[in-house]
């Protein structure tokens, strides 16, 4: 019914490549999706590899699947004519519908997407290096250590070294220095554990570059991250209560008892230094420009 | 509808059973997406909190200052960078003062600040003045082959750069070929470059798009400018992130689904206005009218057209703006605004003609002519387009450009001309560029 294409340049092996998923991933993510959309089946690694170098077919019911998991993964509208090449019932409006149109004139003439072109004066890298490293190291370094499971420290100071200097030598002009680092610390650390494979063998998650995490990883980590961040720059009271009663699930009332206050007061304590964790961590990672 | 306040959603986040107000709320959520958002996010932290990770993280936090090692570095890029700021800045005023100082063979120039410098300059001249911008980026490719050679680049991140950046304006003048060579060669310097990250990869896909969606290998330019959005994502890049999503919704607008880009340049629109990044906005407002006049819904394509057209006024952009003003006299030829239409069209191609935009002058020009041709008023039509000249760069497809025009210009002799005719030529014209091998077919 529908072929992947000839050979092993079909579109969804070059959309695998390119967004650098790897299909034993999208197998795993396939069987939630399936359990999730209520499907018969999922999809074997077998017949996801067939397909995948337009060796098999896929049904319907496949495509669809396979769209889902794509979909859920990423986080991008993917749609079916992006990865297969579909036979004219199933795909929908074809890609030619824009020569064969009626119209009398002419198409707009430029993919209208350079808006970045003109830059504004960089500051320099020493005042940039100061503000940067003191805001961040910390929370690469946790990076490193809790997500990457780093244990020598040397080792990790030099990959955050290495991550501050490439970063000096681009100094991109993003929104989000914070996630740039984070993304460029993922990078540094994947690379780190593949030259060492031999003696830390790599876990799956961690073995893709680009970063091909699922969307759901990823703001997992980003969040712990942050909220890391935002509890470092609580004050101690808050900080100790809040641990107590989410992290050591101890009752208002025993947390009372214990730092010798009333259990209204506790509760006061709780609302006023949840509402300042989230102000805190929406001035972390609320874009700033 | 009263929203509910954060504080309150959040005292009934804390414990849901208890809360005296539970139904009320309850109600109110159901039909509310902007308050079931607020309480996702207090939700999402207090579930967190149970976590221990961030717990370690944050006992793991300290205030620090940078090593002497990145401070030197630091230095080091300054100094490399204000040395060739000086020694350039006088020869990037001109390009024959460029040109003339041989800047790749100089050996003063050959240092990794030069090459930063180089590229940094050829990325904003690219629009004004391309083959200048071209010029320059080659020299920061020559000279970064060379540092690199010599094992003296700082790091292959400015190879890869130099070459991305010479790829984007060998696109811009539409040597698309080229520009995909010098992409690849971009790529394969970030493949053996450990610091290169999937925000480097993202530049070059974005750029590989945008000569695929021009070339109308629309799949493959959709594929790659997803993966540069998520990748632009991940790293925080929103602008980028945001040019990719809206060649996505270009790619829609040239495989005809003219709804899907119109909403999704309306996406664009609500999300860069928040940004004000006046640029992208103006690009994405004049993709939204384009959609909105493919759908032939006029008084949704107007607002955003003229909006567009005083972004360009105020951004100094006169291209872009003269091109908005053709997009306008569309419009008005469509709605039956004829006379309009025809004093637009006639604006457009003397404005491009005044800025020596040769084909797209000749474009204008023949749709002045259609238009003309359409409400009966052939008179000024031979002498308008007898001396329509194009202007491509490669041999092959001036010379199948000519003899496209010279067919036109035997039929304005033979007295034979017609709407259809100069249609005919005009579009063969017109998609040369993404069809250069295609001979020219006479009706």
């Amino acid at each position: 019914m529908v072929r992947g294409g000839p050979g092993r340049d079909t579109p969804l092996e070059m959309f695998l490549e390119k967004l650098g998923l790897q299909p034993v991933h999208v197998v795993a993510e396939a069987k939630r999706v399936a359990r999730r959309l209520g499907l018969r089946a999922a999809i074997s690694r077998q017949h996801f590899g067939r397909i995948r170098f337009g060796k098999a077919s896929a049904t319907q019911e496949k495509i669809v699947l396979i769209v889902a998991t794509l979909r859920t993964m990423t986080g991008l509208a993917v749609r079916a004519t992006d990865l297969f090449v579909l036979e004219p019932a199933l795909a929908g409006i074809g890609t030619n519908t824009f020569m064969d149109r009626a119209d009398i004139f002419s198409r707009p003439r430029r993919s209208g997407s350079w808006g970045w072109l003109v830059e504004d004066e960089r500051p320099s890298a020493s005042e940039t290096l100061e503000a940067l490293y003191k805001e961040h190291a910390a929370i690469l370094r946790a990076n490193a250590r809790r997500r990457f499971n780093i244990i020598a420290a040397d080792d990790i100071e030099g990959l955050i070294n290495d991550v501050f200097m490439s970063f000096l030598e681009r100094q991109p002009r993003v929104d989000d220095v914070r996630a740039f680092l984070i993304g460029a610390m993922n990078n540094a650390c994947k690379h780190y554990l593949r030259k060492r494979k031999n003696e830390t063998p790599l876990l799956p998650e961690h073995e893709d570059t680009p970063d091909s995490s699922t969307e759901e990883e990823l703001d997992r980590w980003t969040l712990f991250l942050s909220l890391g961040a935002t509890l470092a720059r609580l004050g101690t009271k808050c900080r100790e209560t809040l641990r107590r009663y989410y992290l050591h699930e101890e009752k208002p009332e025993s947390i009372a008892t214990k730092l010798d206050t009333t259990t209204a007061y506790i509760f006061q304590l709780l609302s006023t230094c949840r509402k300042r964790a989230r102000e805190i961590f929406r001035d972390l990672t609320e874009p700033k420009r | 509808m009263r929203h509910y306040k954060e504080d309150e959603l959040a005292d009934y986040a804390f414990d849901p059973r208890t809360h005296t107000e539970k139904a009320e709320v309850e109600a109110h959520l159901a039909a509310c997406p902007e308050c079931r958002d607020r309480l996702a996010f207090i939700e999402r932290i207090d579930g967190a909190l149970r976590e221990p990770v961030p717990w370690e993280i944050s006992d793991d936090i300290q205030v620090e200052t940078p090593p002497d090692v990145l401070w030197e570095r630091a230095r080091a890029i300054d100094a490399e960078t204000a040395a060739a700021h000086t020694l350039l800045s006088p020869l990037l005023k001109s390009p024959v003062r460029f040109q003339n100082a041989r800047v790749d063979q100089d050996e003063r120039f050959h240092t990794t600040g030069a090459v930063a410098v180089l590229y940094r300059a050829a990325r904003e001249l690219t629009e004004r003045q391309p083959q200048f911008a071209l010029i320059t980026s080659n020299a920061a490719v020559i000279i970064a082959r060379k540092l690199a050679a010599a094992g003296t680049l700082r790091s292959k991140l400015h190879l890869g750069r130099a070459y991305l950046e010479r790829g984007r304006t060998l696109f811009v003048i539409g040597r698309y070929k080229d520009a995909e060579q010098a992409l690849d060669y971009a790529e394969s310097s970030y493949d053996q470059e450990p610091d290169a990250t999937g925000w480097d990869l993202a530049w070059v896909w974005l750029i590989r798009a945008n000569v695929y969606v021009e070339s109308e290998r629309l799949r493959s330019g959709r594929i790659l400018a997803m993966a540069a959005a998520r990748q632009f994502r991940i790293f925080g890049d929103l602008a980028l992130y945001l040019n990719a999503r809206l060649l996505l919704a270009t790619v829609l607008l040239f495989e005809g689904d003219y709804r899907a880009s119109a909403e999704a340049t309306e996406e664009i629109i609500r999300l860069t206005r928040a940004r004000r990044d006046t640029l992208l906005l103006a690009r994405a407002l004049q993709n939204c009218g384009e959609a909105y006049r493919r759908l032939r819904e006029y008084e949704k394509a107007l607002p955003p057209f003229l909006e567009a057209h005083t972004l360009w006024d105020e951004l100094g952009a006169e291209i872009e703006r003269i091109r908005t003003t053709w997009s306008l006299a569309l419009v008005d030829v469509e709605t039956g605004r004829i006379e309009d239409g025809i004093k637009r069209l006639d604006q457009t191609w003397r404005s491009f003609e005044a800025l020596g935009i040769t084909t797209d002058a000749a474009l204008a020009r023949m749709e002045l002519g259609e238009a003309l041709l359409l409400v009966g008023r052939p008179e000024t039509v031979p002498d308008l387009l007898r001396n329509v000249v194009v202007s491509f760069a490669s041999e092959g497809m001036m010379r199948n450009a000519q003899i496209a025009l010279a067919w036109m210009n035997e039929a304005i002799a033979q007295n034979r001309l017609s709407a259809d005719l100069v249609r005919h030529v005009r579009t063969y014209i017109e998609q040369l560029p993404s069809h250069p091998g295609v001979a020219f077919v006479p009706l």
